[in-house]
C-alpha cells in the first residue's frame, strides 16, 4: 500500500487568565503560531483543551476564534468532549457548525452501551453532522471500551462524512485489522507513531505538539521528504525531551498540566489551569526546564532564550 | 544514533528426525539456506531452538553442524539456554566454545517473578559466566527467560566495562505496555536507558521495532521461513528511505501476523516454526514433547494476507 503524505495536528490547549476566565487574546496567539508552524488544529480536546472545564458558550467563543485565525491557512476542528449521551455530545457540536469549523471529532457515547445502543448513538449523530467527521475511538475517555470494528466499518461506509477515525492500536495486529476493515477512503489517524510505517494517515500530538509546533513539523517533514534515519534522529530528539517533560505528571498527550506547564517555561503562557488541575511547584519545574536544556533542541532553547531575555525564565 | 548498517540474526530451529533425534543433515541444509540469505545463526535458543529439550551432547552437534557449514560466512552464536545456576551454564558455554562459535548468547539467571534476584546477586551470578565465557559474548534480557525482571541499565553498563568481550546486549521488549510497566511507558525509554549506560562497542540488538530507536542488529525467529525478506527489510532501513521501508515492514508484519492467527501461536514458537517450514516443503520434523506440532487453522482471516511466494524469493533476493 502507498504511503500517504502526513498531517500533523496538535490537539490545541485552551488559555485561562489568572482569574480563570478564558483568555481569547493568548488563545489568538498560540492558534497563530501553531498555524503558522502548519498544524491542524483540533479545538476543545478534552485532555489538552480541558474542554470539561469549559461551559458551552466558551466552547463557541474558543470555535470562532479558532476560526477566525486559522480558516483558511490550517483545517480547524473542534474536538467534542466525550460525552453520556448523543443530545449533549449535539450540544456541542451545534456551536462547532455554528462558529465555522471545518470537522468535527466525536467519541464513543461514555456510558458502556449494548451493541445495537452504540449503533443507535452512533446514528444520531452522524445523521446531523454536516461537515467532515472523525471518529475516535480512544478507550479512555469511553471509559475502558473499544467499538466493534465491523460497526465502525459498516458505518463509515453509509455515511461518507466520516473520513477518518481515530484508533490506538498498540500493535501490528490491531492496526492492519482495522486498515483492512474501513473503507480505503477513511484516513486512520494514530497516537502510536509506529503506525505511520503501517499506513496511518497522521499523527496527533498534544503537549510536544502545543510546545514545539515547529519541531514536530519538521520531523513529519523529515517523513514526507522520504528521509528515513533523518526522520528517525528528530523522533530520538524529540523523544529525550518528552521523556523528561512526562514527569510533570502523566502522559504529556493526555495532560493539559505538561503542555502548560511546558509553555510557561517556555515564556509562551502563564500556566493557569482550572480545577482540579494543578501545576507541580516552581522549584520542580525550574529542575525539569534545566534537564530539557540539556536535550539540544533548538526550537527549544530559542524560546528559553527569548523568555530568559524577557524575564520569564527566573520564574520558570 | 542511527544505524544505517543493520545486520540480522536468526535464531535457528533445531530440526528432529521421525524418532526425535537431531537431524544433523536438516539442520546443515537449514543454516545453509540462512547463510546464504545473509542473516547471523542462532543456535539453541531457548524458544526456536528448543534448547531445554537437548542433552549437552546435542548441543554440541548442534554447533559443530553450524560452525562446519556457516563459519566464515555469516557470524555463529551459541544461545546458552537460561539456568538457575552458573553450573549448568558453564557445561554449555564449554561445549560452545570447543566447537569454535564466534560468540555466546548469554541469558539473565532464572528466576521467579515472585522473588527475583538483587542486583547484587544477578552482579555476582553474570560475573562467574562472564569470566568462564572467554569468547565475545552477548547479554540477553528477556522477561520471558528470566522470570520477568530486567538487569538494570547500570548493572549490565557496569559489566559491559569489567568485560571487554562482551560485545552485545540483546533486549527483548515484550508485552507492549506490560513492558512498560516495568521499564517506563514511552516505548523507546528502555532503549535509550541502556545505550547511555553501555561503552560504544558494544551494539545493541532488538526487534525491528527499535530500529528508530537506534538498535544496531535486529533478531527475528521468522528469519528460519522468509530469510531472504528479512535481508530485505533491513536493507530498506540500511537505504534510509521511508516508503522503502514502510512498504517492506508493512509486508513483513503482515505475513506475521497472519502466520500466528493461523498456525495458533507465536511465530518464535519452534512448533509454529516447524508446522510452517513443513507446509512450504522444507521438512524439519516435528518439536519435542512436550510441544505437539501446530496445526493450521482454516477460515477467513480479519485481515489482508499476502502469499509469501509472491516477494520472498524474486523481491527480497535483490542485492543488498
Amino acid at each position: 500500500m502507498p504511503l500517504p503524505t502526513h498531517r500533523i495536528e496538535v490537539m490545541a490547549m485552551t488559555p485561562f487568565k489568572d482569574d480563570l476566565a478564558l483568555d481569547e487574546d493568548a488563545l489568538r496567539t498560540h492558534l497563530d503560531r501553531l498555524a503558522s508552524a502548519g498544524h491542524m488544529v483540533v479545538l476543545t480536546s478534552p485532555i489538552n483543551g480541558e474542554s470539561h472545564q469549559l461551559t458551552i458558550a466558551e466552547h463557541r467563543r474558543v470555535y470562532e476564534i479558532g476560526v477566525e485565525v486559522c480558516k483558511g491557512r490550517v483545517p480547524v476542528w473542534a474536538n467534542t468532549r466525550d460525552s453520556a449521551s448523543a443530545e449533549a455530545a449535539l450540544a456541542i457540536i451545534r456551536e462547532a457548525l455554528a462558529a465555522g469549523c471545518d470537522g468535527v471529532q466525536i467519541y464513543q457515547c461514555r456510558e458502556r452501551l449494548l451493541l445495537n445502543e452504540q449503533e443507535a448513538y452512533w446514528r444520531s449523530l452522524l445523521e446531523r453532522i454536516p461537515v467532515p467527521v472523525r471518529i475516535s475511538l480512544n478507550e479512555l475517555p469511553a471509559g475502558g471500551y473499544v467499538a466493534e470494528r465491523q460497526m465502525i466499518a459498516r458505518l463509515a461506509d453509509e455515511y461518507p462524512l466520516v473520513v477518518d477515525v481515530w484508533v490506538y492500536a498498540g500493535n501490528a495486529r490491531d492496526f492492519y485489522e482495522w486498515r483492512d476493515a474501513l473503507p480505503g477512503r477513511v484516513r486512520i489517524t494514530c497516537g502510536h507513531r509506529d503506525n505511520l510505517f503501517r499506513g496511518a494517515h497522521g499523527h496527533v500530538g498534544g503537549a510536544i505538539n502545543n510546545i514545539l509546533p515547529e519541531t514536530t513539523y519538521g520531523m513529519i517533514a523529515k517523513w514526507n521528504a522520504g528521509d528515513l534515519h533523518g526522520f528517525a534522529l528528530m523522533e530520538q530528539a524529540l523523544t529525550q525531551w518528552t521523556l523528561i517533560l512526562h514527569r510533570i505528571g502523566g502522559v504529556p498527550q493526555h495532560s493539559a498540566r505538561a503542555t502548560k506547564a511546558g509553555l510557561k517555561m517556555a515564556g509562551l503562557g502563564n500556566g493557569v489551569l482550572r480545577p482540579p488541575l494543578t501545576l507541580p511547584p516552581e522549584k520542580e519545574l525550574a529542575e525539569l526546564g534545566r534537564e530539557m536544556d540539556r536535550c539540544g533542541l533548538p526550537e527549544w532553547d530559542r524560546l528559553r532564550a527569548m523568555a530568559r531575555e524577557r524575564g520569564m525564565a527566573a520564574r520558570a | 544514533m542511527i544505524s544505517n548498517r543493520v545486520r540480522t540474526y536468526t535464531p535457528s530451529i533445531t530440526p528432529f528426525a521421525a524418532d526425535l533425534s537431531v537431524d544433523e543433515a536438516s539442520l546443515a541444509a537449514h543454516v545453509a539456506r540462512l547463510a546464504e540469505a545473509g542473516t547471523g545463526i542462532i543456535l539453541t535458543s531457548t524458544l526456536s531452538g528448543e534448547a531445554h529439550s537437548l542433552d549437552l551432547d546435542e548441543h554440541r552437534r548442534a554447533y559443530d553442524v553450524a560452525v562446519r557449514v556457516c563459519r566464515g560466512r555469516v557470524p555463529v552464536c551459541a544461545a546458552i539456554r537460561e539456568s538457575t545456576n552458573t553450573r549448568d551454564v558453564q557445561a554449555i558455554v564449554r561445549e560452545a566454545v570447543g566447537a569454535r562459535v564466534d560468540s555466546v548468547l548469554l541469558n539473565q539467571c532464572r528466576s521467579r517473578a515472585d522473588d527475583a534476584l538483587t542486583e547484587q546477586e544477578q552482579e555476582r551470578y553474570w560475573s562467574e559466566v562472564l569470566e568462564f565465557a572467554s569468547v565475545p559474548a552477548f547479554l540477553s534480557l528477556d522477561t520471558s527467560a528470566s522470570g520477568g525482571y530486567y538487569a538494570s541499565p547500570q548493572l549490565v553498563g557496569r559489566l559491559a566495562d569489567r568485560y571487554q568481550h562482551v560485545i552485545g546486549v540483546c533486549l527483548y521488549l515484550r508485552g507492549g505496555r506490560a513492558t512498560a510497566g516495568i521499564l517506563g511507558w514511552e516505548p523507546s525509554a528502555p532503549f535509550r536507558g541502556y545505550r547511555a549506560c553501555l561503552p560504544e562497542r558494544v551494539q545493541l540488538i532488538s526487534q525491528v521495532e527499535a530500529l528508530q530507536q537506534g538498535a544496531e542488529a535486529i533478531i527475528q525467529a521468522a528469519g528460519n521461513v522468509l530469510p531472504a525478506t528479512l535481508q530485505a527489510l533491513v536493507a530498506a532501513w540500511n537505504g534510509g528511505n521511508v516508503a522503502e521501508f514502510a512498504e517492506a515492514k508493512q509486508r513483513w508484519e503482515r505475513w506475521i501476523v497472519a502466520a500466528e492467527i493461523r498456525w495458533g501461536g507465536s511465530i518464535e514458537s519452534a512448533r509454529v516454526l516447524k508446522a510452517i517450514l513443513r507446509e512450504r516443503g522444507l521438512e524439519s520434523g516435528s518439536p519435542r514433547p512436550p510441544l505437539l506440532p501446530a496445526t493450521m487453522r482454516t477460515g477467513p482471516l480479519p485481515l489482508r494476507e499476502i502469499p509469501i511466494a509472491e516477494w520472498e524469493t524474486p523481491v527480497a533476493r535483490q542485492p543488498n
